[in-house]
């Protein structure tokens, strides 16, 4: 009986080492991106088998990009609350709104044509077939891929409730 | 005939031993006890033998066999190993998605946040 229950206990242990072995070699990987001063710009070393001179181009071209970017993210978070406010004292388009909306969407334009600069930048410092891989990937998973137009007819609409009257 | 007497021939004891048939006297009423034995035998609960008895039994007599205890510990081997590699590609997938993720939000502000 002893024996037997040793066995089973041994069995339990092998299981649960083969375990532990397998599962912390299998995400030796992704832990030590995690753990990397940038994750994400470490991912994109990976995902994109990037060597380290094409990475430390990369990682420059990430820091000077980011803050003109928050740049034109604050200008438009600008024109976004003028636009609210003169929204809010009117009850028809008045030449200010126009002035804003156009503006806003100039600005939205610029941003987006700046983003897509950047990412031919990037895509030309990496090697021609990891550099398509990446535009292909960030055609898909950024806002250069448009929405589909929607109005209204899949009941898919995210709105909130509007406000009752005080 | 050559009998087995030791103390020689003694022919009218032979033939007399030959004839002898004992009739065992038996104690009264003993049909009707061996009667009533057989059915209380057979109306008798049997004994129920638990999952745990058995698991007991099969712990001390089947597994310590050099065999089956190899077997045993080599599947749970392989069954540890499959597991820690199935959770180890999940969590890898899951790690490469939200990373890919950050990095789209940091160079795409108009990303939207889960």
């Amino acid at each position: 009986m002893r024996r037997g229950l040793l066995i089973l206990a041994l069995g339990l242990v092998v299981a649960a080492l083969a375990y532990c072995c397998v599962y912390f070699m299998g995400t030796a990987t992704p832990r030590a991106l995690m753990q990397s001063a940038q994750p994400e710009l470490a991912w994109l070393k990976h995902e994109f088998n990037l060597g380290d001179a094409e990475f430390t181009r990369i990682s420059q071209l990430h820091a000077g990009y980011l803050p003109q970017c928050m740049e034109r993210c604050r200008r438009i978070d600008q024109l976004n609350d003028t636009l609210s406010n003169a929204l809010a004292t009117t009850t028809q388009v008045t030449p200010e709104i126009e002035k804003l909306l156009s503006e806003r969407a100039q600005m939205r334009a610029s941003c987006q044509t700046e983003m897509l600069k950047h990412f031919f930048e990037v895509s030309r410092t990496m090697p021609p077939e990891q550099g398509k891989r990446y535009l292909a990937w960030v055609r898909e998973n950024t806002c250069l891929r448009e929405e589909a137009m929607d109005h209204g007819n899949d009941n898919h609409a995210t709105t909130t409730t509007p406000a009752h009257q005080p | 005939m050559k009998t087995n007497n030791p103390h020689g021939d003694d022919a009218p004891l032979d033939a007399l031993l030959q004839e002898w048939k004992p009739k065992p006297s038996l104690p009264p009423r003993f049909q009707e006890q061996v009667w009533r034995r057989i059915e209380r035998a057979e109306t008798a609960p049997t004994p129920t033998v638990t999952l745990a008895q058995l698991f007991a039994a099969w712990l001390a007599t089947k597994l310590p066999r050099p065999a089956l205890a190899t077997a045993y510990v080599a599947v749970l081997l392989v069954v540890g190993a499959s597991v820690g590699w199935s959770q180890a590609r999940q969590e890898t997938a899951r790690i490469t998605t939200e990373l890919g993720a950050r990095y789209a939000q940091a160079v795409d502000p108009y990303q939207s946040t889960p």
